[in-house]
């Protein structure tokens, strides 16, 4: 009864509204399993002139301090918005020390970074050009070069990176009603993921994110904690080690995994919280052992693997 | 803009020390939302530094604005002193408007409240009313029917059977089909609602629509094996789609539409656990926005209001004010959001002008301590329903003292006082019990029953479980719920009122009420369970000093219910269990004593076709005294033998289910303490408001 039944919806609601469709709705076509309500802030909403300059300026070299690095260089499209690579690789083939984080569904997002440091999209996307270990330029350099004040070039990107979307994945369509949508294993791994293994505590909502940060113990190496993560932005020691949960959407497309990219595969990744993540003093009380058997451990990695749907980036013309 | 006024010559002339100050306190009020944190370090920015004007009026102005959002008067006295002491600075001029504001504000009008139904015990609800309030509509909880209410006449239409078993509503143990959460559509020719007790899956909620002509089907529009609950709010202004809140299995909340033709769902904006919406979301008459409130931040008592438009392509927060903001509806013409607040201490009513889904103006109450209610409809001639918080229900707890030991004819209470879960000290004199007040705070009360006297005693998080007495007479165990969601268990020294706490433990492990504490204070008596999850199957003797847990009692086959009672004489632990399916039902009793030196457990009192409530030692620790039903509404006190053998009634009969039992000492009266359910609706016709005016 439910199959293809939201898109029916949203055009009804598309048509009883129609007097008050905002720009955002019309902009963006929102792919199912997504909130129709992103926040936006009120000075700088979405516009069609916005998305496409934030676009070109995503793919434009010149934001770069050697010409050779794009935002599009670790956030590739062809990989769900990362890079493949367990770190990112800047400028003069500089190394980050985190792994490049799928920038789908962001515009849902409250905090941004690894360790939340920035508060909104158009303060997160200035920061990346000027890390030297990313594109190491000014922005008035920056500015210089693409001829956009640091303000629009801010107000762009963020424009740019709240169009990227990923929904209508095989598990929003078995959500929808369509129980052809997921194998038999999947459906078992969806129950999994929801009881006992307990990913829900983190993995929430239409982004499985709670966008909050938890210590794992990904950070914990050799008797000490090796990446402050929240720590650093709020200085309270019980967020030492503490990262953001990312989203699970094209989570079979963004591998290798972590907020160090220490795990190759969702296999790994499934073990690792197995056996409770690792332990240290900051472990979130959420991470224990799970006592998953083999073909549940199975079954879990194949519904990770059915929240890979449809990416739209840009306005939908 | 504050930050501006912080000019570069400023911040270097007086080193950072000021502005990084100021940062903090702006991040302390901002990011940790701790206004009186914030408050006491812009204190100390103005005496730091006198000298700075514009950071000091900057300061003066945050400070307000705390004292503002924390509904505090001193918000006045600053802006004053702003205006007074600093009108070269640009922090005046908005404290000027400000003023000017708070002078505007006339007093509103005194409204009456009307009350408009008022019964107790289980019965026909009212949920929503049409928008010419000639219909009402809710579920009859002792039923499970869909009625509809003649609000004139009173007089009641079934318009859909429901099958309820009445002794087994509550949260996640109802058996049959029941109606909550009903809504008329726009044209008053078909309600929708929420249903429950599907036999093949009970515990889902379903989306249901029927024809309000009597004989009608009904049509289910939508369920899911994902949705714990679908609870339609509003109809769209054209009929075609219902607004709902949605609550997913293990995965948060929703605000969606739900298609009435083919029961498909948009979501309109989603929850985590983080901030979990009210159930009252309204829709403004024009069906362009939603008025929601929600809590501030996880695990935080706060919520605001939002507005978010109905195609979900904006939102705004309308209430940033410390406290309780929520329960919103739409004055008829739009143009108000009404809600209810304590921002003030108590809870008012207030209003919010809004304009384009925007707040235009500053919030100003319409009507002074209305408790704690909600909103249920508003008609087009603006006469605002409202129920008690819970859906139009309100549940009084009342303590019964009974003569006990009399035979024949049911004995009269002899006295009745407002609480819960009452127990006798062993001098008889004094009657420890819980009493509940506004804003969910308990208080455990000490009561002299023969001067009257009445003493309160409160801590953060006191719960109204029955309060022991120790045997010294002078103090009483009591329960705590921490922050952290761990429970405590206290020793409230009754001449002090100093509170001790002797275990914190977790209700995932331990039963949530905690246990019964041996005669020297050194071991706990209480249910637990092997890890979260598992059923309550086991009492063990915990050493307090020690943390060593020694097993009295393990059972297989059911439940420990209730509380673990120790006998006078604090050798025996007594304990009633229950089936799983008598959880739901209570339609089982068995009562288990044991040595707390250990041995096999005796049972006392086995019968499977009843259920019991409460139980209690008497005063010579021979017998048990537990309560049993008999009949839909008729519960009787009864006194086993502690050595096993035949219960016998004690003549104390009540026609609510009792929750607790404390026999006196002498032996001569019995505390019985019950709930009775208060179902009460008002009305509130609210003045003319309109933009512009008030």
């Amino acid at each position: 009864m439910m199959a293809a039944a939201a898109p029916a919806l949203r055009t009804a609601a598309g048509l009883l509204f129609a007097a008050t469709v905002s720009v955002a709705a019309a902009a963006t076509d929102v792919p199912r399993g997504l909130d129709l309500y992103m926040p936006v802030p009120d000075d700088n909403p979405l516009t069609a002139e916005n998305i496409d300059r934030g676009r070109r300026l995503f793919n434009d070299p010149r934001l770069s301090r050697d010409g050779t690095v794009t935002c599009a260089s670790c956030h590739d499209p062809q990989q769900a918005f990362s890079d493949g690579r367990p770190v990112a690789l800047g400028v003069f083939r500089r190394t980050g020390t985190r792994n490049t984080p799928a920038i789908i569904n962001r515009g849902y997002g409250r905090s941004f970074f690894w360790n939340g440091r920035a508060g909104t999209l158009e303060e997160q996307v200035l920061q990346p050009i000027q890390d030297p270990n990313e594109m190491d330029m000014t922005l008035a350099d920056v500015s210089a070069r693409v001829g956009f004040t640091p303000d629009q070039i801010s107000r762009s990107l963020a424009s740019y990176v709240r169009s990227i979307l990923s929904g209508n994945s095989r598990f929003d369509r078995y959500v929808d009603g369509d129980r052809a949508a997921l194998s038999p294993a999947e459906v078992a791994g969806l129950q999994i993921f929801r009881g006992k293994a307990r990913c829900t505590a983190c993995h929430v909502g239409p982004t499985f994110s709670d966008e909050q940060f938890h210590n794992t113990g990904v950070a914990w190496r050799a008797e000490a904690i090796v990446d402050d993560g929240r720590f650093a932005v709020t200085g309270k020691e019980r967020d030492r080690g503490a990262f953001k949960t990312p989203t699970l959407r094209e989570i079979a497309r963004t591998a290798p995994y972590m907020h160090d990219g220490s795990k190759a595969t969702l296999e790994e990744v499934v073990n690792f919280y197995n056996d409770g993540g690792r332990a240290n003093p900051n472990l979130d009380p959420e991470i224990q052992p799970l006592k998953l058997t083999v073909e549940e451990k199975r079954a879990l990695v194949a519904f990770l693997k059915s929240l890979s749907g449809e990416i739209r980036e840009g306005l939908v013309r | 803009m504050i930050l501006i006024a912080l000019s570069e010559a400023d911040a270097n002339l007086h080193g950072q020390s000021g502005y990084d100050l100021f940062q903090k306190a702006l991040a302390t009020e901002r990011a940790d939302g701790d206004l009186r944190g914030a408050i006491q370090l812009y204190e100390r920015m103005v005496k730091q530094f006198p000298g700075d004007r514009p950071l000091v009026a900057s300061a003066l102005a945050r400070m307000a604005e705390c004292y503002r959002m924390l509904g505090d008067a001193q918000a006045r006295r600053i802006w004053e002193q702003l205006v007074r002491d600093y009108s070269d600075q640009k922090e005046a001029t908005e404290a000027k408007q400000r003023l000017a504001t708070l002078e505007g504000a006339k007093p509103a009008r005194p409204l009456t409240i009307r009350t408009v139904l008022s019964t107790t015990g289980r019965g026909p609800d009212i949920e929503t009313v049409t928008a010419d309030g000639r219909l009402g509509a809710g579920g009859d909880s002792s039923t499970g029917d869909l009625v509809i209410r003649d609000m004139s006449t009173g007089r009641l239409t079934r318009l859909l059977a429901g099958s309820l078993d009445p002794r087994s509503m509550g949260a996640g143990t109802a058996v049959g089909r029941y109606v909550f959460w009903t809504v008329f559509s726009p044209d008053q020719r078909q309600v929708a609602f929420a249903r429950y007790g599907d036999p093949e899956n009970p515990s889902q909620g379903q989306l249901w629509v029927i024809p309000n002509e009597p004989g009608s089907r009904p049509r289910l529009i939508t369920k899911h094996r994902d949705y714990r609950n679908i609870v339609p709010r509003a109809w769209s202004p054209d009929g075609k789609s219902l607004l709902a809140h949605i609550e997913r299995l293990n995965d948060g909340w929703q605000i969606a539409w739900i298609s009435v033709a083919d029961g498909s769902v948009t979501v309109l904006k989603s929850f985590g656990w983080i901030e979990k919406p009210d159930y009252f979301l309204t829709l403004s008459p024009d069906g362009r926005h939603i008025a929601y409130s929600a809590l501030v931040r996880e695990g935080s008592q706060e919520s605001h209001i939002y507005l978010l438009s109905s195609d979900g392509s904006r939102e705004t927060v309308l209430t940033r004010t410390a406290g309780i903001s929520d329960s919103p509806s739409w004055s008829p013409d739009g143009s108000h959001v009404v809600f209810v607040s304590d921002r003030l201490g108590r809870f008012d009513l207030w209003a919010f002008a809004v304009r384009d889904g925007r707040p235009a103006g500053d919030p100003f109450i319409l009507k002074s301590d209305v408790t704690r209610i909600v909103h249920l409809s508003t008609t087009r001639a603006g006469v605002a329903f409202y129920g008690r918080r819970d859906v139009a229900r309100d549940r009084r707890s009342l303590i019964s003292l009974v003569p006990l030991g009399v035979t024949g004819e049911p004995q009269a209470p002899s006295a009745k006082i407002a609480g819960a879960n009452a127990a006798w000290s062993a001098d008889g004199t004094r009657l420890s019990f819980a009493r509940s007040r506004a804003g969910g705070v308990t208080d455990i009360i000490v009561s002299h029953l023969h001067t009257g006297e009445e003493r309160a005693f409160t801590h953060r998080g006191l719960q109204p479980r029955k309060p022991s007495w120790l045997r010294d007479g002078r103090e009483l165990l009591v329960l705590v719920v921490n922050d952290d969601t761990t429970r405590s268990l206290h020793r409230l020294d009754t001449v002090t009122g100093e509170f001790n706490e002797v275990l914190q433990f977790s209700p995932a492990v331990i039963a949530a009420g905690g246990g019964a504490l041996s005669e020297d204070g050194q071991t706990l008596y209480a249910a637990t369970r092997d890890e979260a999850g598992k059923p309550l199957d086991r009492i063990v003797a915990l050493d307090l000093t020690t943390k060593m847990q020694r097993e009295l009692i393990r059972i297989h086959d059911r439940v420990i219910a209730g509380r673990v009672e120790l006998s006078p004489d604090g050798n025996r632990i007594a304990v009633r269990t229950e089936t799983r399916e008598g959880s739901r039902t209570g339609e089982t009793a068995h009562l288990l004593v044991v040595d707390v030196d250990g041995g096999d457990p005796r049972e006392v009192h086995s019968d499977m076709r009843v259920a019991v409530s409460g139980l209690a030692w008497n005063a010579r620790g021979d017998s048990l005294l537990f309560a049993k039903r008999q009949g839909a509404n008729r519960w009787v006190v009864q006194s086993v033998p502690a050595a096993g053998g035949s219960p016998v009634d004690a003549s104390v009969v009540f026609d609510a289910q009792p929750n607790e039992l404390d026999a006196s000492m002498d032996g001569s009266r019995i505390a019985v303490s019950t709930t009775e359910t208060v179902h009460e609706v008002f009305a509130i016709e609210l003045p003319p408001l309109s933009s512009g005016k008030r």
